[in-house]
Formats: C-alpha cells, structure tokens, sequence
C-alpha cells in the first residue's frame, strides 16, 4: 500500500511539475504556426525524458551516488567543468525565461508591468529555497501545479479535430515556413528534454533516499508521469491549434497565451490560465536553481542538502542565491521574455548531447549499476533523439535567427 | 593508505574525501608526488582546492582563483592531506579529522560568518 502511495504521489508531482514555460510557449507556438503537424516532437520529446528521467531514478537508487558525483569521478574535474559550465550557460538562460514566465503571470493579474515583479519573484523563489524543505518543493508546488491540467480541460471543450491530431503523430515535411517550423520542432524537444529536470530528479532520490527497492516505483513514476506531462503539453497545442490556428499567427506574447484556455472557458479560463502559468514556472525556477546549485556542490564534493539549514551548507545556499540573482538580472536586462524563452529551448536541444552523452556512459558502467545497466532500447532512444535535436538545433537556430 | 593496487588518476584523483564524521570535505583535486633521482616516485600527499583543479585547465584561471582565495579566507594555497592520513571507508577517501578544524573549509565557514550569520543578524 505504501508504495502504492508513493507510485501514486510521484506520477501526479511528476505531471504538476512537467509544464512550465519552456513547454507552453513552444507548444503554443506548434499549434498556432502549424496546426497539429509538430505533435510528433511533443511525443519525441516526451519520451527521451521518460527514458532519461527513468535512468536517473536507477542510477541514483542502484549506485546510491548523484549524477554529478559520478560525472565528476569518471571523467575527471576539467571534462567536470566543461559539462558544468555548457549546463550553466544555458539552465541560466532557461531560468531567466521561468522568472519571467511568473512575473508575466503577475502582470496579466495585476496589470502592473513584468519588470516590477521580477525582484518579489526572485526574493519568493529564494524564501522558498532558503526556508523550506526538499518535500515542500518536489510535493507541494508539484501539487498546486495541477492546476494545469485546465489545458486538457480547454482542450476538450474546444473540440479538437481527431483526424488531423492523429496525423501529427507522424513526421512530416512543413508545407511553409520550413526554418521556422524546425526552430519550434527543437524549440519543443529542448522544453521536454530539459536536463534540470533529470538532474533534480535523480538528487531527489538521493535527498529521499531511494535503494534498489526503488526501481519499479522510479519505472512507473518516469513512465506514467513524464507521459501524462507531455499529455499536457500536447494540450497546450491543441488549444493553441483550435484558438491562433485559424488566424495563422504567431504567438507575440503573454497576452496571446492566455487566450488559449479564455477563448474556449471564459472569464474562469484566464485565470485559471494565470495560477497555471504562475505556479509552473515557479515550480521550475525551483527546481532550475536547485539543479544548479547540486551540479555545483555535487561536483566539487561540498556538504550538500536542500533539508539541511543553509547555515550547514553555506556554499550550497549561496550558490543557488547567487543563480536566482543571475537569472533575474537576466529578465531586467529588458529581453523579450518569450524570445529568451525560444532561444534557451533551442540552446537546450542544441547542447543536450554534452550532458546526455556521458550519463550515457555511466548508465552503462557496471561499476555503478551492476545488473541494472541500460537495455540497448533506452540506450538507443536517448542516443538518437538528443543528438536529432543537437543536428536540428545548430542548423535551425542561426535559419532562425537569420529569418527574423 | 591502502594495501590494494590503485590507479592513481583513475581511482584516486577526483575521488570524493570525507572527514572524521564523514561528512564532504571536498575532493581530490591533484595528487603531490616526490621525485628524486635515483629514486621511485613516492606520493606524499592530496590536494584540495578549486585553486589546484583550477590549474588543471588554465594557469591564469587558477591564479585569479588564488587571489580570490587568499582575500577572502586568508589562505595561502591548497590545502594538502598527507598520503598516509588517507583511507577508503566505503566508497569515499577519509582522513581522521573535523573538516571545519582544517582550511579546507575555510570559504564555506567565511560564508558562514560573513553572509549566512551577519544576515541573520
């Protein structure tokens, strides 16, 4: 029954914390541009995750050692230090966006510009770290992330065409725009393949302690609860299909989001849009912040821990106080925060293989895993898919760029 | 330290050290070596430092780390264990000793000091 429980617990934080802006934005952006033809890259996507998220689980539970631990051992501190400073460069950037993804959210309830509530987001973000606990932060912001669950609810209500969402299952060439429909194809797979996400994953095990006892709970939880998330953003795309769709344009900013669940529910579907959008980029600064500043500690073998009083560990404290910071100068510098968004899913896609690829490595050292290494399956789906995104990034991001 | 052969850079270097209480005390960053003429190499010591891992990818990196270092904490240079102090227990190196009773944790507790407890007031 106990595990039962916690199966139960992990597939609804894992769906609660799967959406964030990276994923609504690019998604938005799928259906609005192109219709239902990019659901492939959500389902693409949504796969590698499950599959990496799933990996992280085992390894943590089976080795009883964090992925960068590892990292760091196997291939030495300098290869260590560039892993780290790829992840950094462009987690930074994807935390910029979430900071600017809550601050939007404020704006569209208040009416006061973004740019005011940056510093109450970060100085929030930081309280939570600083004061509260692993469990309040995986459970309780994963929980209220529920709340995005109205995509599916909007969706439905809006009336999807079946036929043409099926079709979107399968690879196709675009009929127009084909740079810009590659940019969002990889803007999509960064946004699903986030590596924060399996980073913060597999510390979780650890702070919960997870063993071998672990595996079926951790296969469950990845599978069912990555698979329900990208649900959720195959959700988000349908509304954007059936909403922009039509008018054939692109989404130009946070106001356009939020027609996707007000068009379709009315006055209860924008604000359930706002705490939706609010509550999931929140949840992600959280968990961007505290990858980060585990990758840090993990890495050069600081006291590490987000149950542990900050005082205990001073360097990890400061550390993920030091990333929020950066993160929000970033919003403040004036950026567009949807394009900052676009351009940090894509850079992710893009410099997945330079984290994926080592893990890669570990997951198949028996050194670590014993008799829990990869199948050629997992190791097959992870291989191909993040190096697709990275031949997909570097070629659409400058197209990309050089179109707008 | 250990009566089982070891590859130094594969199963030494970069490992994580634990102290007396086993709690992280940071990790290997380079291993110190006695080299006389006529004689073996011996290994007398580990080092522990972003200053030495610094210096395992850029020089001027590594001295502008240094004098970061040297402002903050007062230390000198890299802190090194002796080769003999060291021990596996379980999967990590231990050394018999409070972490916070040697520098090596001389940033975390200026940290500590200055910004954590100051804050508080």
């Amino acid at each position: 029954m106990k595990r039962v429980l916690q199966i139960a617990l992990g597939i609804v934080t894992s769906v609660g914390g799967f959406l964030e802006i990276g994923s609504i934005a690019t998604a938005a952006q799928a259906g609005a541009g192109f219709g239902y033809r990019l659901v492939w890259s959500i389902v693409v996507g949504t796969a590698c995750i499950a599959f990496l998220v799933e990996m992280s689980g085992r390894f943590a539970a089976c080795s009883g050692r964090t992925i960068p631990d590892a990292l760091r051992e196997r291939f030495g501190g300098p290869a260590f230090l560039v892993i780290f400073g790829v992840m950094l460069c462009v987690s930074i950037l994807v935390l910029g966006a979430e900071m600017g993804g809550v601050a939007a959210a404020m704006q569209l309830a208040t009416g006061i510009a973004l740019r005011w509530w940056v510093a109450p987001v970060a100085v929030l973000a930081w309280l939570i770290l600083w004061r509260g606990t692993f469990g309040i932060i995986e459970n309780g912001v994963s929980l209220l992330g529920l709340v995005t669950v109205v995509f599916v609810v909007a969706a439905l209500h809006g009336g999807p065409d079946y036929g043409a969402l099926a079709r979107g299952l399968v690879p196709r060439l675009p009929d127009h725009r084909p740079a810009h429909y590659w940019f969002v194809a990889v803007s999509v797979l960064g946004a699903s393949i986030s590596p924060y996400l399996y980073y913060f994953y597999s510390s979780g095990a650890i702070e919960d302690k997870w063993d071998v006892s672990y595996l079926g709970v951790n296969r469950w939880v990845a599978g069912i609860g990555m698979g329900f998330g990208g649900f959720l953003s195959v959700a988000v795309l349908v509304c954007a299909a059936i909403v922009l769709g039509p008018s054939g344009g692109d989404v130009q900013g946070y106001r356009d989001l939020s027609r996707l669940t007000t068009e379709i529910l009315g006055r209860p579907g924008f604000w359930l849009f706002v705490a939706a959008l609010g509550i999931a980029c929140l949840g992600a600064t959280l968990e961007i912040a505290l990858s980060l500043a585990y990758l840090l500690a993990q890495g050069l073998g600081w006291v590490w821990g987000e149950d542990l009083e900050p005082r205990r560990s001073a360097r990890f404290s400061l550390s993920y106080t030091l990333i929020i910071a950066i993160g929000a100068l970033i919003v403040l510098t004036g950026a567009d925060p949807l394009q900052l968004t676009n351009i940090s899913m894509a850079l992710t896609a893009a410099a997945l293989p330079v984290g994926v690829l080592p893990f890669l490595v570990l997951m198949n050292d028996r050194a670590y895993l014993g008799e829990h290494t990869n199948g050629p399956l997992g190791n097959a789906v992870v291989l191909v898919i993040s190096v697709l995104a990275m031949v997909l990034g570097v070629i659409s991001i400058p197209l990309q760029i050089a179109g707008s | 330290m250990m009566d089982r052969p070891e590859h130094l850079v594969a199963d030494v270097l970069d490992e994580q050290l634990v102290d007396a209480t086993h709690r992280n005390a940071g990790r290997v960053d380079g291993v110190i070596a006695v080299v006389r003429s006529g004689h073996a190499p011996r290994i007398i010591a580990v080092e522990v430092g972003a200053v030495t891992l610094a210096a395992r990818v850029s020089r001027r990196l590594a001295a502008w780390i240094a004098r970061v270092d040297r402002r903050l904490t007062g230390r000198q240079g890299p802190v090194r264990i002796p080769w003999d102090a060291l021990r596996y227990r379980d999967r990590y190196l231990q050394f018999d000793a409070d972490v916070d009773a040697t520098p090596i944790n001389a940033l975390e507790q200026w940290l500590r000091v200055h910004i954590i407890e100051r804050g508080r007031g």
